[in-house]
């Protein structure tokens, strides 16, 4: 059978990388002494895939995953057996058994929420803060320098990866903004990209702490989802 | 520690997984009247894979108030951020700074992370000489298997554990403890301290130098043993071990269930400390470490178990324990790795085995490349048992073969480093003679040179080092004649690191003045190449009055008092120089497995269940 569930990463979890999650939720696997499923070849595996990869800093809610098991598992008993084994920080949440015709999670991704913390350098009232986001959804380019593989800088227009972002708290020292962007297999918003704009916008450096609060699916019954033709 | 100034500090760093703590089977006790700060004078990765430290952390943690937690060494992006940031060095566990702990213990595995020992004060605002230390200081102790030599660091310490630490260190605690209750002064809890077997208080001693440098150590005081004895386990097998196994969250260098088979080697090399200084060997049962394997990977989740010990293919029950431990654990999907075999105590069967599990590399450690330099340093194997291991290996499928060898040995000539190419050479032709279908695909043969360090307490204690000229000449020599080899790679290391390890090995306390200097001239991770800086070490030596050379190149007589004489680490002295006159006319002592040789004197021979 095959188990589709969210980890849930917080606080000092919030610090391992994609690669670190992977060990620590395979790990917690065998602790739990699931029924796992290996891949072939001279260093066997886990069948186990993370539907994407959180950046290292960043805490997230629900990171979803899917892992296939040799026998029968029941949901509720499968998330009960790794959350008596799970490290500080991480817990499973949702688990259901995955469809018959599921090929992987990251196939069918589509967007991500995000909470974004920011501490601008200087004072920026809310007003301010709303009026730039105004700005930046009414245009149509925002354009950001990303680095390639090949460690060259070139221009990107992250405007069509952002969904929606909206201020939900400000205090002048700091803000609170929610943000939908988007998320595939091929890439997606990248937060910390928008960010950036956003502070440049405002005229100020600073820094900022995120949360990834919810991942959406395409035609994947019982999985968050935007709802056809939403964003396109 | 607050959250926003941790976040702060781990956004300025480059693995932060290093710092965050919070890993399964961490151990936070709530009540608790005593706190150890455990400290590594390295990196996460390297101290969280050393074994000592892990059973010290279960140790401690088992005993009834007590709390430990680890601190390892900052690397220098979090050594910059937290002292930009104002912020003094913290534990992993609860995030509190090292000086408001009772006990700061540092583990010692080798010379060169003593400049990292500095640091960590520093960032703790802890200072560095015991002497200065006031009442509100912690208690700042070390042990580890350089304790052996503990005059280099001896006046950074209020107290040096020498030997096995695990019944050394609740002693200890549970000293401080009697002295915190009694309100007493910190010179009466150094003297408590003396008392304990195996704890040497530096403080209670005085090094005296004459125009040649050190002529002896003068006891101050009644209190303190004349000489200091190895603290050693008696039982292993009844020892704690490391319990509830940390599980890092990052990958660490040893990253697998670390199962101590035991504790000791019988073989006799005289080249090598640990062969000295964890004498007698003690085994652990079959039925301990089969007990063991299970809980240790049930409680991690590992897919691998290491069975440790300086030789594990001289385990006495081996042949029983290895089927049945690789039966078990290939039911759960966890492999078995033997990390020091020898190359005379290979199985065939056990390879082919393994082979089926998970493929590694192979490592033999011939140490030297002709039978006459094997002969003078008592590494009982010969040519033909390597190759036969080797034979072995290449026909149940292995082609990763690393060989290590030593060079710079005592009464080395250039026949014997010509000999070590001489050795790949044939490992070579072996897996290229063997028939296409019964060996892998390449062979990759990798070759690795190092340098000798003459240690205290080994029959070479007395012995010169090579001077990095001669060194640099003789690496020159194997470039050249390993060229022919195919499939052959040679490592080899640039020497002064090499240098600086024999001068701090066998050094006297004038070298805890170099240590401060080469740390006010930013000398840390020194084992690390982009941080090494060998012209700060030769001018930190200059300015103290003292040359690196005459520490690591200068022959000592036989008679000549050392540094480090006043710990007994029960190998008599009059078995280390019968050694030495062996290895000089290149005579073998056997195993002490088939017969004792005296090593320990009267004193302790009960300590020795082979004796």
């Amino acid at each position: 059978m095959r188990i589709i569930a969210a980890l849930h990463e917080k606080g000092r979890a919030a610090y391992l990388s994609h690669l670190d999650m992977q060990r620590t939720l395979q790990r917690a696997l065998r602790r739990a002494d699931m029924p796992l499923m290996y891949s072939q070849g001279f260093n066997p595996h886990p069948l186990m895939a993370f539907a994407g990869a959180l950046s290292t800093g960043y805490e997230s809610e629900r990171e979803w995953f899917d892992v296939r098991l040799d026998g029968e598992v029941a949901p509720a008993a499968f998330e009960a057996r790794l959350n008596a084994v799970l490290p500080e920080g991480m817990a499973v949440s949702h688990a259901m058994e995955a469809p018959e015709n599921l090929s992987t999670l990251t196939g069918h991704l589509a967007a991500a929420r995000y909470t974004l913390w920011v501490r601008p350098e200087k004072t920026v009232s809310a007003a301010e803060v709303s009026s730039a986001l105004q700005k930046l959804l009414q245009s149509e380019e925002l354009m950001v320098q990303k680095r390639t593989k090949s460690g060259a800088m070139v221009p990107q227009n992250i405007r069509p990866q952002l969904y929606e972002a909206r201020l939900t708290e400000g205090d002048g020292a700091s803000f609170t903004l929610d943000v939908l962007g988007e998320l595939t297999a091929g890439g997606g918003l990248r937060t910390e990209a928008f960010v950036n704009v956003l502070l440049d916008f405002l005229g100020s450096a600073g820094s900022f702490r995120c949360r990834r609060e919810e991942m959406y699916f395409d035609d994947l019954p019982g999985l968050p989802c935007l709802g056809k033709g939403k964003h396109e | 520690m607050t959250e926003e100034v941790l976040t702060s500090l781990l956004q300025q760093v480059e693995k932060p997984a290093r710092y965050i703590g919070g890993e399964y089977n961490m151990q936070l006790k709530a009540q608790a009247d005593l706190r150890f700060a455990l400290c590594f004078p390295d990196v996460y990765e390297i101290g969280m894979s050393h074994l000592g430290s892990r059973i010290l952390y279960h140790v401690l943690n088992g005993m009834e108030g007590v709390r430990c937690e680890r601190c390892f060494a900052p690397w220098t992006d979090m050594e910059r951020a937290l002292k930009a940031a104002g912020e003094e060095l913290f534990t992993l566990e609860s995030r509190a700074p090292l000086k408001s702990f009772d006990i700061v213990g540092f583990s010692l595995l080798y010379e060169m992370c003593y400049s990292n020992v500095l640091t960590m004060l520093e960032l703790a605002r802890i200072p560095f000489l015991a002497r200065e230390r006031g009442e509100d200081c912690p208690l700042v102790i070390a042990g580890g298997p350089c304790a052996v030599n503990p005059e280099p660091i001896a006046a950074f310490f209020d107290a040096i554990v020498i030997g096995d630490g695990e019944e050394a260190e609740p002693e200890l605690v549970n000293a401080y403890r009697a002295w915190k209750r009694a309100g007493e002064s910190k010179a009466q809890l150094l003297e408590r301290l003396a008392a304990i077997p195996g704890v040497y208080v530096p403080s209670f001693y005085e090094a005296e130098y004459g125009d040649s440098g050190f002529v002896g150590i003068r006891r101050l005081s009644e209190k303190a043993p004349e000489k200091v004895t190895r603290r050693i386990l008696k039982n292993l097998d009844a020892a704690p071990f490391v319990g509830e196994q940390l599980v890092p969250h990052m990958q660490i260098v040893h990253d697998r269930v670390a199962l101590e088979v035991m504790r000791g080697c019988t073989r006799g090399c005289r080249f090598c400390q640990a062969g000295y200084i964890y004498r007698p060997v003690r085994e652990r049962s079959e039925e301990t470490l089969l007990r063991q394997a299970e809980q240790l990977v049930a409680c991690t989740g590992y897919d691998e178990i290491s069975l440790l010990s300086l030789s594990t293919g001289d385990y006495s029950r081996l042949h029983a324990l290895l089927p049945e431990i690789m039966d078990r654990m290939e039911k759960k999907r966890v492999s078995v790795a033997l990390p020091s075999l020898r190359v005379d105590s290979l199985l065939k069967e056990e390879l082919d085995k393994m082979q089926s599990i998970r493929k590694a590399g192979l490592t033999f450690a011939p140490e030297a490349g002709t039978q006459r330099m094997r002969d003078v340093i008592n590494k009982n194997v010969t040519e033909e048992d390597l190759l036969r291991a080797c034979s072995d290996a290449f026909e149940s499928g292995w082609n990763g073969v690393k060989l290590y060898f030593m060079i710079g040995l005592p009464t080395e000539t250039d026949e014997d480093v010509l000999g070590i190419a001489e050795l790949a050479k044939k490992v070579s032709r072996l897996f290229y003679s063997l028939p296409k279908e019964k060996r892998g695909k390449g062979l990759r043969l990798t070759v690795s040179v190092s340098t000798f360090v003459p240690k205290p307490h080994t029959a070479f204690e007395w012995c010169a080092q090579d001077e990095p000229e001669e060194i640099r000449r003789k690496q020159r020599l194997l470039v050249g004649a390993m060229k022919g080899v195919r499939g052959g790679e040679l490592h080899y290391h640039p020497s002064f690191l090499s240098v600086l390890e024999a001068a701090f090995s066998r050094g006297d306390r004038r070298l805890g003045d170099v240590l401060i200097r080469a740390h006010e001239k930013g000398c840390r991770f020194d084992s690390w190449s982009e941080h090494f800086k060998p012209d700060a070490w030769q001018e930190a030596f200059r300015e103290c009055g003292l040359t690196v050379e005459e520490y690591a190149h200068r022959q000592r007589s036989l008679d000549e008092k050392l540094p480090w004489s006043h710990v007994d680490v029960v190998v008599t002295e009059e078995y280390l120089k019968k050694e030495y006159e062996k290895a000089m006319a290149a005579v073998t002592t056997k195993d002490c497995r088939q017969g004792c040789n005296g090593c320990f004197g009267r004193a302790y021979a009960d300590y020795c269940g082979l004796a």
